[in-house]
């Protein structure tokens, strides 16, 4: 079924919408849930999620790309989970590496910056993106917004780790440099 | 915290660039093909010699990783690049085929519930009201007596079914049950050590002791940033100066990790506890603003033991224990113009031991 199709049964609220998303996306949402949560039951629990607020979600929208749409709310559902779970011990998993990492991002402190919310922070880093030659972009997001390791981000591209590492560690730099230049304080 | 607001923030980028990362792996389909292998640390030793293998890999075919495949026979070719310093001091490369193939098998993506191995199926269980994570395989000799027998369970992310079967924990020898166990599963002869993440202590003394540090505790290396791109490496450094010190601190009990501050440890020792840790790294931090930190089970364990007391430890074990420098650099022009003769170059990588 194509992505029409599913959403066509979200509007008319048929529930094999869910049925169609998971056998469709199922097991992408469960890859991004997984590389945040660590843990399978969490994860299951998390892409669950998902389909009920996706249900919730459409109508009234009508996404173009379902699988990124979906993609997005499992992220956030990971990231929500994890914030609760996660306060107290500070683990060695890819996504505490991943905070510890964005750590270089933070612009310095300056007097004349504007504090930037959500919406705002998102737009200065399409721009930062849009900037960036397509591998270091890929590289960027797959650390960042899928939380993979630098192993698997290594293999999956057929570059070295330390390639990876190399290219992460400079786009942080920029990302820094770029909201410093704009007077973006977060 | 900030570092969370730009990751909140990347949810709403526009959908292009998510859909452009999409994780697809390159698979080679029924042909021979070279692979790939990433060296973690390329080293150019004193005399101007270095060795590193590779091997190559060329791409066939795409294929969603999420869909299943089978498993790929990989043949390789390693090739062998060396670099000498020439009379006129100038670096050359020479890069030669090596004379060995190598044929290995490769699960890439899913498989049936049948051929996944015991860490993919249990990869948790549960005792004790806690949830113990696999480590690794453990020879019997390091096998202690019998707990009770339990029911494991596991879930195929790929077909979302629950699996269940009988297993049998035990104690491991010398270490605490509270830490870790053994468990070894019907139908399958090998035991299985899981740790307990969620491991919490009153006191660093009881830290210590449960995981028993003494008898199973080795310390493999030690790593002291002295800037931002160099490090000294300590080779076996000697256990006693590690525990004597963390025994001069055993009342003191575990803090938060402070939300102000970032840690940063200058001083680490990476560690490995006999049966129970695996190739991820644990390891002792201290930082020179007073942190002491112990990293094992992928939790870590803070402890705040004055900054008097982190810069005295750092200070006498780096004056007295002999290292070797680790340059870090992607260019060998920069290498030069920073390092001495004395100095390690690692080029194109980081310190495989050591991640600022």
């Amino acid at each position: 079924m194509n992505d029409r199709e599913i959403i066509d049964l979200y509007w008319k609220r048929d529930e094999s919408a869910i049925q169609e998303s998971d056998k469709k996306y199922g097991k992408y949402c469960y890859y991004i849930a997984v590389n945040i949560l660590n843990n399978n039951e969490d994860s299951e629990e998390c892409v669950n999620d998902t389909y009920i607020k996706a249900w919730n979600a459409i109508p009234p929208n009508k996404p173009n790309k379902l699988s990124v749409f979906l993609g997005k709310i499992t992220r956030n559902n990971a990231l929500d989970i994890v914030e609760k779970k996660s306060a107290k011990k500070r683990c060695e998993n890819t996504y505490t590496l991943v905070i510890d990492e964005l750590h270089d991002c933070i612009p310095s402190p300056n007097s004349t910056e504007k504090v930037a919310d959500n919406s705002q922070l998102a737009e200065f880093l399409n721009t930062f993106l849009k900037n960036l030659s397509d591998e270091n972009r890929i590289i960027f997001l797959q650390r960042y917004w899928y939380i993979m390791s630098v192993k698997e981000i290594a293999k999956i591209n057929e570059f070295t780790e330390s390639k990876v590492k190399m290219s992460l560690m400079r786009t942080r730099e920029k990302l820094r440099e770029f909201l410093e230049k704009e007077g973006v304080e977060i | 915290m900030k570092e969370k607001k730009i990751l909140n923030a990347l949810n709403e980028i526009d959908n292009e660039f998510i859909e452009e990362a999409m994780p697809i792996e390159q698979v080679a389909k029924n042909k021979t093909y070279y692979k790939w292998l990433a060296v973690a640390a390329s080293v150019i030793l004193a005399v101007g010699i270095s060795v590193t293998a590779y091997h190559f890999h060329v791409v066939n075919s795409n294929k969603n990783i999420y869909e299943s495949n089978k498993t790929s026979e990989i043949t390789t070719r390693g090739e062998v690049t060396t670099e000498k310093k020439n009379p006129d001091s100038v670096t050359e490369t020479k890069t030669e085929p090596a004379t060995e193939f190598v044929t290995e098998t490769v699960i890439v993506g899913a498989d049936t519930w049948e051929n996944y191995s015991i860490e993919e199926k249990y990869p948790n269980v549960d005792y004790n009201s806690s949830n113990y994570f696999i480590v690794k395989k453990i020879d019997k000799s390091a096998v202690g007596k019998k707990i009770r027998d339990t029911v494991a369970t596991g879930y195929d992310p790929f077909s979302n079914e629950k699996h269940t079967t009988d297993a049998t924990l035990y104690e491991i020898k010398n270490t605490s049950s509270y830490c870790a166990i053994a468990v070894k599963f019907k139908g399958d002869e090998n035991y299985f050590s899981y740790t307990n993440r969620n491991c919490k202590f009153e006191t660093l003394g009881e830290l210590i002791e449960k995981f028993n540090f003494e008898e199973n505790i080795n310390i493999n290396s030690g790593y002291y940033k002295e800037n931002d791109i160099a490090v000294i490496e300590y080779s076996n450094p000697k256990k006693s100066d590690i525990t004597d010190f963390l025994y001069k601190h055993k009342s003191l009990k575990p803090i938060e990790e402070p939300t102000d501050i970032v840690l940063l440890d200058d001083l680490t020792f990476n560690i490995e506890i006999e049966s129970i840790t695996d190739e991820l790294g644990y390891y002792i931090g201290i930082a020179r603003s007073g942190y002491l930190c112990i990293n094992i089970f992928h939790t870590q364990h803070l402890y705040y033991i004055g900054k008097e007391n982190a810069e005295a430890f750092i200070n006498s074990f780096t004056e007295n224990n002999i290292g070797r420098k680790l340059v870090t650099t992607t260019e060998k022009a920069d290498a030069n113009d920073i390092a001495t003769d004395d100095d390690i170059i690692v080029t194109e990588a980081f310190s495989n031991a050591y991640m600022p």
